[in-house]
């Protein structure tokens, strides 16, 4: 911070406060405990973060434009290679450029040179030492911030198989296994009927409905006197 | 009486066409016709080229309210508004933003919503009029009291408790019907049975307040006595002669949804998983799908003013001092 001009969070000349700017889509009462969150992360080094929320058309807006300061932004894989998410930082895939898929208008020359040289390579050693080059040089320059790794997990019965959560494929269903005998068996085991509390809820309205119609009996029966 | 109906016609087009100009203006405040193109083409590598063909596709590459390139009254008729709105006058709905028959979808799912919509209208208008009678009857007494009570608490609990709770209790809990789900044939009737139930419970509380009202202005009216006096039992009075001169106030709030039936409710129908028209509307919404949303709104107001024209003629059926000219 200091390096940058602003020990402690402030402008070294005009002491006025370091103030970053996120662009959120706001989702829901979760996203406020999550931005409230990154606020304090912020604030613990001094820098006062301001969350702009908006709706998803107006986010994507921005974005293309490139007035977006910080985002948040995900990307599943659509095929297991690191060609896949190393294109996400490509210049010429820009946001603001050619509408392409590099959301942070990320630009290094020397990564797209290595990009583009690695993209060509079949899987060995060399493909391997040029992926490793491509990676310190986003970590050194950090376009984005490598804070958030999701683990998919999911909840099946047990006559529901073949199946393992994952980030990468998407068209599974057709490997999807069900065993009919089991869920129906499970079914009726689980979903016995309780009647009783209906049962005792109509008699508990019969029994209050006698003194109703006892005096709509006495009312009936009742003469002028 | 047909000059009333013609007139009110005419009257029902200036209504519509404010109905269309307002949906229009605010579902494309909110949302640009490349906004809906990108939605609908997923977030991935989407191009210009592939926006403007899919605005083309769907003649969503115009201008929005006034065309100013064009000449005399192509101004006003080359544009999304006027090739969108005009032929929805001849309730033709066209296909929607993805590409489907609207009115075939509006036939098909109209029918879930009916199967729901029916029975929570009906049993539900015969409970909450002969519960609202039963308090009436026992008015002044700690009967009355204790029903106003149970009433207004159960006007004040939201209808989406009644959902959730309902779901909790008689599904999750007592396993007695299925939590949401349909099917259209004999052993879907399960799937009825709770969606049937809130319904009814969300609005008993309010229904009968309300009728309960109407019922104590009319007990106290001369005629009432009469009947009494000579010698009617007290059911006979209310059953026949209240609910017979009851009948206006009763009328003006059920014949206007009559109509609606069909289009189904947005909040149940979601929450169900019914494959109804109220969830067709949601879906729409979510999918920023105009072509859906514009018909669906425009159907919704044209059954209203229908509504409330069968319950002006619903009047003079049931009261014949009622005359329509």
């Amino acid at each position: 911070m200091t390096e940058a001009g602003y020990p402690n969070g402030r402008n070294k000349e005009t002491n006025e406060p370091l103030t970053l700017y996120f662009e959120a889509v706001s989702s829901g009462p979760d996203s406020k405990s999550i931005f409230n969150w990154y606020r304090k992360q912020f604030q613990k080094l001094g820098i006062q973060l301001v969350i702009r929320s908006t709706d998803y058309n107006r986010f994507q807006e921005k974005v293309r434009k490139g007035t977006a300061q910080i985002f948040g932004w995900g990307w599943n894989a659509d095929y297991p290679d690191p060609e896949n998410f190393f294109f996400l930082l490509f210049g010429p895939n820009a946001k603001t450029v050619s509408h392409g898929e590099n959301a942070a208008n990320y630009q290094n020359a020397e990564f797209d040179q290595l990009f583009v040289k690695m993209r060509g390579l079949p899987n060995g050693p060399q493909r391997q030492a040029t992926i490793d080059l491509m990676i310190d040089i986003v970590r050194r320059d950090s376009p984005w911030i490598w804070g958030f790794h999701s683990k998919s997990y999911a909840l099946y019965h047990q006559w529901y198989g073949n199946s393992k959560p994952n980030l990468m494929a998407r068209n599974t269903l057709k490997y999807r296994t069900i065993d009919p005998v089991a869920r129906t068996q499970m079914r009726a085991a689980w979903n016995q009927p309780i009647i009783w509390p209906i049962v005792v809820f109509v008699l508990l309205l019969v029994i209050s409905g006698i003194p109703a119609y006892r005096t709509y009996r006495k009312r009936q029966t009742e003469t002028l006197t | 009486m047909i000059g009333y109906i013609l007139r009110r016609i005419a009257y029902a087009v200036p209504i519509l066409i404010g109905v269309n100009v307002i949906t229009f203006v605010l579902f494309f405040v909110v949302n640009s016709p490349d906004d809906m193109a990108r939605l609908h083409l997923g977030e991935r590598r989407v191009t210009q080229a592939a926006i403007d063909k899919w605005k083309g596709e769907r003649g969503y590459d115009k201008p929005l309210i006034w065309n100013s390139d064009a000449k005399s009254v192509e101004k006003l008729r080359d544009t999304i508004f006027y090739s969108n709105s005009i032929r929805l006058f001849s309730f033709k709905f066209g296909q929607s933003d993805s590409g489907r028959d609207i009115s075939y979808d509006i036939s098909q799912r109209m029918w879930p919503s009916l199967a729901i919509a029916l029975p929570v209208f009906m049993v539900g208008l015969l409970l909450t009029i002969t519960l609202a009678l039963i308090v009436a009857f026992f008015r002044g007494t700690y009967f009355d009291t204790w029903a106003v009570i149970v009433c207004v608490a159960m006007m004040s609990i939201s209808s989406l408790f009644y959902i959730i709770g309902g779901q909790y209790l008689i599904g999750k809990l007592l396993h007695l019907v299925p939590i949401s789900g349909f099917d259209m044939s004999m052993i879907g009737a399960k799937f009825i049975v709770l969606p049937v139930i809130v319904g009814i419970l969300g609005h008993l509380g309010g229904g009968i307040r309300w009728y309960r009202t109407i019922f104590l202005e009319e007990i106290n009216k001369d005629y009432v006595r009469t009947a009494r006096a000579k010698g009617l039992s007290e059911r006979s009075v209310l059953f026949v002669h209240v609910l017979r001169n009851a009948m206006i106030p009763i009328l003006t709030g059920v014949v206007v949804v009559l109509p609606m039936l069909f289009m189904g409710s947005l909040i149940t129908e979601a929450f169900f998983g019914i494959p109804g028209l109220g969830s067709y509307t949601i879906e729409a919404i979510q999918r920023q799908d105009f072509a859906i949303v514009r018909s669906m709104v425009f159907l919704g107001s044209c059954l209203y003013i229908f509504g409330l024209l069968l319950t002006d003629i619903s009047y003079t059926l049931v009261d014949p001092r009622v005359r329509l000219d």
